[in-house]
């Protein structure tokens, strides 16, 4: 299993994205809570 | 990201469900074709409810009507945006959550928050416990050491827990009550690890004013396996 945090912050925390954890297994992509700019941080992903 | 999915909640604070409407949305745009399902707290289907057919019912549309004038003037192909609905919520509680293709993911409720002076609030908070390919990994979710999270985190491989404060945010009394039951101090995090047995920790939802040096120091007061600081986007395989 691969874990990505997307995020790690608490509610107000500029320097953090909120809650989310993305877990890979094969090809099952599971996600653990989707905190604020989750989105961006799956682009920022997916793109690096 | 069209394949991402199941979504696991572990509780209905805005910061843990604030792109719940993006992911649903991004995810159909990009080409989801199978059904989205979600697992969370009782009230998780309300929250999808008002999501779809209240909030953004109105953007829902647009796609849907700006989609049909793509197709009517092109005749060609286009994503299905009907799929943007196409969502399955799932209300559970303790027990087996999901069973996936050589996974299982287990969930059990965890302490975030009393409340004995309001039995009409109905506020649920789950852990999970994921297991496949012989590993287990931890999520906590929001909690302050309790038997739902140190029996999810049994022996685990790695354990993904929420901290909020260090040690020395304790002399604020009011951080001090909320350390009793809603979110953990870093001593506490280890705390649970130590308990629990994990082979590996680390540590999420993190305050600004915790650093490294001292959050590490605060788990050593109990825990001696392997730590880490959580940084977004961070991988750990």
């Amino acid at each position: 299993m691969k874990v990505t945090l997307l995020g790690t912050g608490p509610p107000i925390n500029p320097n953090r994205f909120q809650s989310s954890a993305l877990i890979e297994i094969g090809s099952d992509l599971l996600l653990f809570d989707v905190g604020g700019v989750l989105s961006t941080s799956c682009w920022c992903r997916e793109s690096t | 990201m069209s394949r991402l999915g199941p979504i696991f909640i572990t509780h209905h604070h805005y910061d843990h469900i604030n792109d719940l409407y993006p992911v649903i949305l991004s995810t159909a745009t990009l080409g989801r074709v199978d059904t989205l399902h979600i697992y969370g707290p009782g009230g998780t289907q309300q929250i999808v409810d008002a999501l779809l057919n209240g909030v953004y019912a109105p953007d829902i549309r647009f796609r849907i009507e700006e989609n049909r004038e793509v197709l009517r003037r092109t005749q060609g192909g286009h994503q299905r945006r009907e799929a943007i609905s196409d969502v399955a919520v799932h209300e559970i509680g303790s027990g087996v959550a999901a069973v996936g293709g050589g996974w299982r993911v287990m969930a059990d409720y965890v302490r975030h928050g009393d409340f004995p002076d309001a039995p009409d609030f109905d506020w649920r908070c789950l852990g999970y416990r994921i297991e496949a390919q012989g590993e287990v990994i931890t999520i906590s979710g929001d909690t302050v050491p309790c038997p739902g999270v140190i029996g999810l985190a049994r022996d685990a491989d790695l354990l993904v827990q929420c901290c909020m404060w260090s040690e020395s945010a304790l002399t604020n009394p009011t951080v001090q009550i909320l350390t009793e039951s809603v979110l953990p101090t870093t001593t506490q995090a280890g705390q649970i690890a130590a308990e629990a047995g994990v082979k590996r920790l680390v540590l999420t939802h993190l305050s600004a004013s915790i650093n490294e040096a001292g959050a590490l120091a605060n788990v050593r007061q109990h825990y001696q396996g392997k730590v880490l600081l959580g940084s977004d986007l961070l991988v750990i395989e």
